[in-house]
């Protein structure tokens, strides 16, 4: 059984790929239910409900015809780059809504993964079952959208501190 | 306005979003009514023959598509472009000017060019990005329709004989192939060296190929 924290856990992460309570709420108790009823011998069950909550949260993005998920290509990064780029970006703190907004959601479980549960890129890529060079891309494809985007929107909240 | 590093301010947002006291108790109360439940365990066998029958499904279909003369190289990248045209995968370049995408596109084995097929002064380019056609290395260039607004993709890479075999060479006076996929239209051709493939509508003097 899961305890109260790591539900509420769970439910953070449900909100992270909805970006919206009452969906990550309804999204957590269905994962629950599959959970319960799959009767999964998982050795950890965390991470095991967490692939259902993502598995689930694609279905119904599918269903809904809520295409949030791109397919992951890897791209052309430069030979430093790292997920410890993400650690020196500065935002206002109120535009943290704003910046969730303008994120896919296989980009937000990817931030999700990396500032809250403190994953490295490698543990996000064996979470994700991605490999770790497409993390990597779609890391380097998310900072530089939302540099574009802050920096067309004349607001000056998102930038890089050397 | 308070700055915080991106990390720090996704923690206190993310971390202010909790489950209500009631909310928590029906999700513990799910779990104490599943617990509850006898265990029904699928038989092993059945699952190894669905496992098998998957895989033998997923291999058939593959050899089926790679080596059926009716999907040919054209079908195969008609196909892809048509698939990806529809995803409409965010530009990493935004601009008109084919200047500034040539000098995006660093790590290409070719510089990108207008095709004498594109009519200017109908369609605007409006960005591009890196993508693969066939799994060569290619650039996905989108245009705009300045009357209608819709958008086309047009993918260019560098044309490699012994890949791209029988796609018409507009230099020898032929004219595109065009292949219908996912209720689009996408022309191919060959030209100054690079091949093309252009999504369009289906027009009603389309007639499929034989």
């Amino acid at each position: 059984m899961f305890d109260q924290q790591t539900l509420q856990k769970l439910y953070r992460y449900c909100y992270a790929l909805c970006c919206n309570e009452h969906n990550a709420h309804d999204l957590l108790q269905t994962a629950i239910e599959k959970f319960i009823n799959s009767r999964h011998e998982a050795t950890n069950p965390s991470s095991y409900i967490k692939r259902i909550i993502h598995n689930q949260f694609i279905d119904d993005c599918r269903r809904q015809n809520i295409l949030q998920f791109d397919e992951m290509e890897e791209d052309h990064l430069p030979a430093d780059f790292d997920v410890q780029t993400l650690e020196t970006m500065v935002i206002n703190e109120d535009m943290v809504e704003k910046v969730l907004d303008h994120l896919q959601a296989d980009e937000r479980e990817i931030i999700y993964f990396w500032a809250i549960e403190g994953m490295s890129t490698a543990e996000i890529s064996t979470q994700l079952e991605i490999p770790k060079g497409t993390i990597l891309s779609k890391i380097y494809r998310m900072r530089k959208k939302l540099l574009q985007i802050f920096d067309a929107d004349s607001i000056t909240s998102v930038e890089v501190v050397l | 306005m308070t700055q915080r590093h991106l990390k720090e301010s996704l923690q206190r947002h993310i971390n202010s979003k909790s489950l209500s006291d009631t909310q928590l108790k029906k999700f513990l109360d799910i779990q104490q009514q599943g617990a509850n439940k006898p265990i029904k365990t699928k038989p092993v066998q059945l699952r190894w023959v669905a496992s098998f029958a998957f895989v033998f499904v997923v291999l058939a279909s593959s050899l089926y598509i790679n080596f059926n003369p009716a999907f040919d190289l054209e079908d195969r990248i008609g196909n892809e472009v048509a698939k990806n045209h529809i995803k409409l995968r965010p530009l990493e370049i935004e601009t008109s000017s084919i200047d500034l995408i040539r000098q995006y596109f660093t790590e290409l084995d070719f510089s990108p060019i207008e095709s004498s097929l594109i009519n200017q002064a109908r369609q605007t380019l409006v960005g591009a990005r890196y993508c693969s056609i066939q799994g060569i290395t290619a650039a996905q260039l989108r245009l705009k329709d300045k009357k209608t607004g819709r958008v086309q993709s047009l993918y260019q890479t560098i044309y490699k004989p012994e890949v791209f075999k029988n796609i018409p060479l507009l230099e020898e006076g032929n004219k595109p192939i065009t292949v219908f996929s996912k209720g689009l239209a996408v022309d191919i051709w060959v030209e100054k060296g690079l091949l093309f493939a252009l999504t369009r509508e289906i027009e009603k003097q389309d007639k499929p190929q034989n």
